[in-house]
């Protein structure tokens, strides 16, 4: 049977903790034994009597945790591994507050031995300066900072495309790399799909589903939202895939994006055509011609991008929770709304989220508005007025120069949130929760008043007010799925499974003339 | 190209989205008198070894371990009890600078603790009793409650279907201590020595069941009178050239244990059983197996398994 050994140096619970780690742990469905202790000679001498001996429990010191998994399947023990991990995670209390800080990235290079990546979360005007500095030091770079302009971004991906290192932003909010969740990726699944993405939150969308599927992922490369642009030219979109190709673990590679410039585009594709590897891509908005004329798999939306890759992967078809619309919902909220309340409002902290949930809404209306909306003409004029259908990504520029993302805080949402509400032609109002490493606490807790108090309001109105939730993450994540769904189902949200069912769910529920 | 590894891991220090935490005085309440002693001395560097939700570990530059431990926990060796019901909230970090000046200590570049208004506490063990009637019955209580009320898992067997590891680990603790007694109570102290040290690292909890044990029975040895005062030289003989064989925690308190230095929790327990009432047992008995997981009743295994062994050796050298 096999065992799955993971060493966490100098890593210190308290025995409470330990304990109940290794009792949730041995709960875990489907495997035959996992242990979880510190890593002293006689420990080690116990697991060696029972047949939990691998080399790399010869390597464990006494300071450091062992966690031993035995599992009828490789695939269980990682399964496993991860939810362990997860555990861990919401115990590490330890290390709250993060390691060592060095004034310099110089001084971090010469103190942290084998470091292979930068992260950089400063002013924009800065960014660029530090990246350089990183790249010298022939570090990968993860670029969080935003506002950096073009020239600086195209130099430093040029670089980096030079020296066979990423480039992973400017505005890169995820990545998953070696199995490390980056920023505000989830915590998911290890398994074998690689995905590239130019769209933060459409890349943890896409993991989140692949995971809900049953499958899971390698690494997660993010190129930041403008490497697709005429300019920049997909400089690390391309190298990212050239990276999945090449990286063994990787069977399947999904690629998603807002639609890119049309050159660059078919550059892209292009690539895909001397892939040995099948390549799922979702471009939203994009035709399906160009894609299955360039070899790839084209899925029109985030869920079914995550489906195909999951199949593609090995998983069966028939083993698949598919999570299929739920029609009779949307005949019983129709009912609920007055002839008066046609509109929706999707008020997003994720900006692809918002994409898709509006690219939805527009394949059934045309009065779609957004302040994120590429045609001017349905652009808003003013992004604190809605219009008709609106979609506001809470994401953009003008809601985060000088403040957090909106999925740190979501103050400015919850306030418009209240605005919406209050308008009698409003019959659904959108509203994604985004959960991850580096995300909001309690991004439902936060805006629950506010969906009770307007819940009240609508009541005394008379009208009904349907409130779509969809809440991206994972049972793993801190908070979990289950406990913010619970809070917005308790306070009679409904929820969406995804944000492509959340799109459907909201132009079915104020759909003229199906009443 | 190569995508990055995960090794060695990726710090967190630099996260977005990570909180940042206001600066705290905190305000010490009582202070192991040595350590004190050591703080007002101003020649106080080390960093912080390990944060818990109750306790900051800190390393001191000569490597010796001291901690802070939170308001609702008890006196010990090398700890400083802090007005404060959790450091959570303080934003105290593994590996942040910790000195000392101006009658407090520096932890990091946020964190004081205020030494002015601190009490020095002396935590010394009792002399053995003359008399081992009450001691006898004591030890029958205890080992009563200790069966009915001890965590299981470490000394003490589990009762329910378990994991053949955790099943593994109870059989070589048992086995284990059975053969440190026996080799005790014939006198054959390097055999003991040998056994004891077999026990160090052994089992689950941040402080493994066998080092647990072994803290309970080295307070023990260390009462000043009793039959078995100094065997093993109190403890340091096994700890002596064990530095590698548990984690750097479990190695302070065994360490201290072993000059007779245990935490008040357990000073009072052994106080209560050598000189208290049955019914002034329980609390004291309660508050050590709240220790941990298992490490309370593992410490209270090796209290009782040290007091059993004294009654037995006094009883046989009154015999002769």
């Amino acid at each position: 049977m096999p065992v799955k050994v993971v060493i966490s140096a100098n890593t210190y619970f308290d025995s409470v903790s330990l304990m109940s780690l290794s009792t949730k742990a041995n709960g875990i469905q489907g495997i035959d034994q996992a242990v979880v202790v510190m890593g002293t000679e006689m420990n080690k001498g116990v697991l060696r009597n029972v047949g939990l001996f691998t080399p790399e429990v010869e390597d464990a010191r006494s300071g450091d945790l062992v966690i031993v998994i035995k599992a009828p399947t490789v695939e269980r023990c990682e399964s496993a591994l991860t939810e362990i991990e997860a555990l861990l995670r919401m115990r590490d209390t330890s290390r709250r507050g993060g390691g060592l800080t060095y004034a310099t990235l110089a001084s971090a290079v010469r103190h942290v031995a084998g470091a292979n990546l930068a992260i950089i979360s400063v002013p924009g005007e800065h960014a660029a300066r530090e990246a350089r500095k990183a790249l010298d030091h022939d570090l990968h770079v993860m670029l969080f900072s935003d506002n950096m302009s073009v020239e600086d971004e195209i130099e430093l991906k040029q670089a980096a495309h030079a020296k066979g290192l990423l480039v992973m932003g400017p505005d890169c909010g995820t990545a998953i790399l070696g199995h490390v969740g980056l920023c505000f990726a989830n915590a998911v699944r290890r398994g074998n799909i690689g995905i590239v993405g130019a769209s933060g939150t459409g890349s943890q969308e896409i993991s989140v589903r692949i995971h809900d599927f049953g499958g899971g992922i390698t690494q997660l490369i993010g190129t930041g939202g403008r490497d697709l642009s005429e300019r920049v030219g997909g400089i690390m979109m391309i190298d990212g895939m050239r990276a999945l190709a090449e990286d063994p673990a990787t069977a399947v590679i999904v690629l998603i994006s807002k639609p890119p410039a049309k050159r660059v585009a078919q550059k892209v594709l292009a690539e895909i055509r001397g892939c040995r590897k099948p390549v799922v891509v979702c471009f939203l908005g994009d035709s399906e011609e160009t894609v299955v004329h360039a070899g790839g798999q084209f899925a029109r939306t985030t869920k079914e991008a995550a489906l195909k890759a999951v199949i593609l992967g090995g998983k069966k078809e028939e083993e698949i929770n598919k999570r299929s619309l739920n029609l009779p919902l949307i005949e019983e909220v129709r009912g609920k709304l007055t002839s008066g309340q046609k509109y929706i409002r999707g008020l997003l902290c994720g900006g692809t989220l918002c994409d898709e949930v509006m690219f939805l809404a527009r394949e059934k209306y045309a009065n779609v508005y957004s302040n994120i909306a590429k045609d001017p003409a349905h652009r808003l004029q003013d992004v604190g007025q809605s219009r008709d259908h609106t979609f506001v990504d809470f994401g953009d520029d003008e809601f985060t120069r000088g403040r957090p993302h909106p999925i740190i805080d979501p103050s400015l949402r919850i306030a418009r949130f209240l605005q919406e509400a209050r308008d009698p032609a409003v019959g659904v109002i959108v509203m994604d929760f985004i959960l991850g490493f580096g995300a909001h606490d309690d991004p439902v807790g936060v805006t629950l008043p506010a969906i009770l108090e307007s819940k009240a309001l609508a009541a005394r109105e008379g009208r009904h007010l349907e409130i779509l939730g969809y809440v991206l993450g994972t049972e793993d994540d801190m908070p979990s799925l289950g406990d913010q769904t619970r809070q917005l189902a308790a306070a009679g949200v409904t929820i969406a499974s995804s944000c492509t069912n959340a799109g459907l769910l909201a132009r079915g529920f104020v759909e003229k003339g199906a009443r | 190209m190569r995508i990055p590894s995960s090794t060695p891991p990726v710090s967190s220090g630099g996260r977005p989205g990570a909180p940042i935490y206001p600066g705290h005085a905190l305000h010490a309440r009582t202070v192991d008198a040595r350590f004190l002693r050591r703080l007002e001395t101003g020649r106080f560097h080390g960093r912080v070894q390990s944060v818990f939700e109750g306790v900051v570990n800190i390393e001191h530059a000569g490597g010796e371990l001291f901690t802070l431990a939170c308001r609702d926990l008890d006196n010990g060796p090398n700890t400083a009890i802090v007005d404060i019901a959790g450091f959570g909230t303080t934003g105290i970090a593994v590996n942040a600078h910790v000195g000392c000046a101006d009658g407090e200590l520096r932890v990091g570049h946020r964190n004081t603790v205020v030494l002015a208004a601190a009490s020095a506490w002396e935590g010394g063990l009792s002399t053995y009793p003359g008399a081992n009637g009450r001691l006898r019955t004591h030890l029958r209580l205890a080992r009563s409650y200790l069966d009915r009320h001890g965590e299981r898992g470490g000394m003490v067997a589990h009762g329910g279907a378990e994991t053949e590891f955790a099943l593994e680990v109870t059989a070589a603790l048992e086995h284990r201590a059975t053969l440190l007694i026996e080799a005790l109570s014939q006198a054959n102290h390097a055999c003991a020595c040998r056994h004891a040290k077999s026990m160090i690292g052994l089992g689950p909890g941040l402080t493994p069941s066998g080092d647990d044990f072994l803290v309970g029975l080295f307070a023990v040895l260390n009462i000043a009178g009793s039959p078995c005062h100094g065997w093993l030289g109190g403890g340091t003989d096994v700890v002596a050239g064990a530095e590698r064989s548990t984690n750097a925690i479990s190695l302070a308190a065994l360490t201290q244990a072993a000059a007779g230095r245990v935490r008040e929790s357990i000073v009072t327990l052994i106080e209560s059983l050598m000189y208290g009432t049955p019914e002034g047992l329980i609390e004291p008995l309660r508050r050590v197996l709240a220790i941990g997981s298992t490490s309370g009743a593992d410490l209270v295994a090796g209290i009782l398994s040290g007091i059993e062994l004294n009654l037995q050796v006094g009883a046989s050298r009154a015999c002769q």
